[in-house]
């Protein structure tokens, strides 16, 4: 290879590589600036708040719960989409796709009419689940379960069908071929699929802050501060859900990591 | 043992025709034809993965055309052997047997005592990641053969092999087909493969059997031009008859500035084979009477280790497959002149 095509080839990848410096500068400045910015001090009293705590504590159990009960249904479901090619797939695959284009207060406005106290439901059972955990878990559910469906359903497509043909010549049931092939097989992507639906529940505020204003989740709770006691109130809680987010996530990363030597 | 019956399936513009296809009892068939030819297609039908859409699977005599695949007791060896590759040798060995209700100990005792006529009992507890072409192929075959399947089916087991582990794959597969009493069809593209396999084969082109029977058959009695080609016959020639030879059941065929004998008494045009090495070659002598005989030079020749592929020029251009000894015979004459003779009774008129 020619020097001036070395030096050519060094000038693009010098190129690219201050383009991902700004997107990385982008993503990790307003994190680190909040942090700075946050006094141990204010840290310390927003970590023995317990408010604060109750919050937290909600919100991870709402996101978890909305993520699992999303994921006794929809992985199930993503299997269906990523192995039949059926009339109306491509309609359902669009649909699926609705929460992430609607905005999210039109999203909460729209389950009110499903699960609030004049709906069907609420008429029903005398009252309605908005201010419900579970109204919260459903909010969550809405707005993140497509990550979970798309992430679930092209990690089934990349199970090689092979697989799963030759398990059903030896014996096994489709059923059977379902638990030990094509799931264990697609278990990062759907894990994965199951923490971004996690992370995209714990910060939804549009959804839920109209589905239930209390209990408070930490991000209606970091509204609430910022209107009533300003932004350095507001601050250290964010700084302080920021944190569990991010320990959780580098956690999770580091479970999910393969294994050395092995390709799936 | 195991037929199909006027077999159909479509799939997008692929048709596999009619097919019909009858391996007996404890026979090594083999199904031969080019890529695209439809013979996985046609395996993936035998076994249950692709509905067919008419004809018959008779199993035994029973129908089992629609049966799942996993109530047919067909073993199956994909392509690529599609291991299963979160799991160890022995529990992808065992997977079947765990997956129709044995204990976890019985499978892992019969995934062992497979491993070990296989000759991979060494590997049961590594990941089939790692494994290489011969042992991950031998896993698969053990996988298959646990479940003692009825019939065994093949797709291109050793296609991805290198030709020293193809050639003891092919062994193994043959000694295991005996010593088991198996019934095997073993698909390929490759015909030395076949050869060293057999019992019988079948070829297919294009969704369709072309013809079905012994190797031999199928080389020296090919049914069309397609079958004559695939099994690699060079010397391919048409012709009009001339004249039926009086006092025998032969008729003349001219061809370029010839006329040769070929058997069967016959009218218009025909068209015949005479399999390379039945191409007798000799050095002229100056007389060059005498049936099918007529003076030819070499054009071109290359050793091919088992033989000398030889190019003639002549009245007919043809090709000759000699021994090292004739093809020593004819070079050491210092002659360009040598006569090519093509007995009667090697000559297979096509149909």
């Amino acid at each position: 290879m020619s020097a001036a095509k070395q030096r050519q080839i060094g000038w693009f990848n010098l190129v690219l590589a201050l383009l991902g410096s700004c997107v990385i500068l982008f993503v990790v400045a307003p994190l680190v600036s909040i942090v700075l910015s946050t006094s141990g001090s204010d840290m310390k009293a927003a970590a023995v708040d317990r408010e604060v705590l109750d919050s937290i504590r909600l919100t991870l159990a709402a996101a978890f719960f909305a993520t699992v009960t999303s994921a006794l249904v929809g992985v199930p479901f993503a299997y269906l989409l990523a192995r039949k090619d059926f009339w109306g797939r491509s309609v359902l695959l669009a649909v699926i796709d609705l929460p992430i284009i609607i905005p999210h207060s039109a999203a909460g406005i729209a389950l009110l009419t499903v699960i609030g106290r004049q709906s069907l439901i609420g008429r029903l059972f005398g009252r309605g689940l908005t201010g419900t955990t579970a109204g919260i878990a459903i909010a969550m559910a809405f707005v993140s379960i497509p990550f979970l469906i798309n992430a679930a359903r092209d990690a089934f497509g990349s199970v090689d069908t092979k697989l799963e043909k030759a398990a059903r010549t030896l014996g096994a049931t489709p059923r059977r071929v379902f638990f030990t092939i094509s799931l264990p097989l697609a278990r990062r992507g759907i894990l994965s699929g199951l923490v971004l639906m996690w992370a995209r529940g714990i910060s939804e505020f549009g959804a839920v802050v109209i589905v239930a204003y209390h209990p408070m989740t930490t991000p209606v709770m970091i509204f609430q501060r910022f209107n009533d006691r300003g932004l350095g109130a507001a601050t250290s809680v964010a700084v302080l859900l920021i944190l569990i987010c991010v320990a959780i996530f580098i956690m999770l990363r580091v479970f999910l990591r393969p294994k050395a030597g092995r390709e799936f | 043992m195991i037929c199909t019956e006027d077999l159909t399936f479509e799939i997008g513009k692929f048709r596999l025709n009619a097919v019909s296809i009858e391996m007996l009892r404890n026979e090594y068939f083999v199904l031969l034809g080019p890529p695209g030819s439809g013979k996985s297609i046609f395996l993936e039908c035998l076994c249950g993965l692709r509905k067919v859409a008419s004809g018959r699977i008779l199993f035994d005599g029973a129908d089992i055309t629609y049966d799942e695949p996993r109530k047919r007791n067909i073993g199956y060896v994909p392509q690529d052997y599609a291991l299963f590759p979160h799991l160890t040798v022995q529990q992808n060995i065992a997977f079947g047997l765990r997956a129709v209700g044995n204990s976890s100990k019985l499978a892992a005792f019969r995934a062992n005592e497979t491993a070990e006529m296989l000759g991979i009992g060494h590997l049961l507890e590594r990941s089939v990641l790692g494994l290489s072409g011969g042992e991950k192929q031998r896993t698969a075959l053990a996988r298959a053969l646990v479940m003692e399947p009825r019939v065994l089916l093949l797709d291109e087991p050793v296609s991805a092999l290198d030709e020293a582990t193809r050639q003891s794959i092919c062994s193994m597969l043959r000694r295991v087909q005996k010593d088991l009493k198996l019934t095997v069809m073993h698909v390929s593209h490759n015909l030395e493969e076949a050869f060293s396999v057999a019992d019988r084969a079948a070829i297919l082109n294009n969704g369709r059997v072309e013809q079905t029977g012994s190797l031999d058959e199928l080389l020296r009695k090919c049914r069309n031009e397609f079958v004559a080609r695939f099994m690699r016959c060079e010397n391919i020639f048409t012709g009009a008859v001339a004249e039926s030879l009086p006092d025998s059941d032969a008729c003349t065929v001219r061809i370029s500035k010839i006329n040769l004998a070929v058997p069967g008494r016959r009218e218009g045009t025909v068209q015949f084979i005479i399999r390379p090495e039945d191409v007798l070659i000799e050095v002229a002598d100056g007389n060059n009477g005498g049936e099918n005989r007529f003076e030819v030079s070499i054009s071109r020749w290359r050793d091919f280790g088992s033989h000398v592929r030889v190019e003639l020029k002549g009245s007919l251009d043809l090709v000759a497959h000699v021994s090292h000894a004739v093809f020593r015979k004819i070079m050491a004459a210092q002659t360009a002149k040598l006569a090519a003779i093509l007995p009667r009774e090697n000559i297979h008129v096509l149909e």
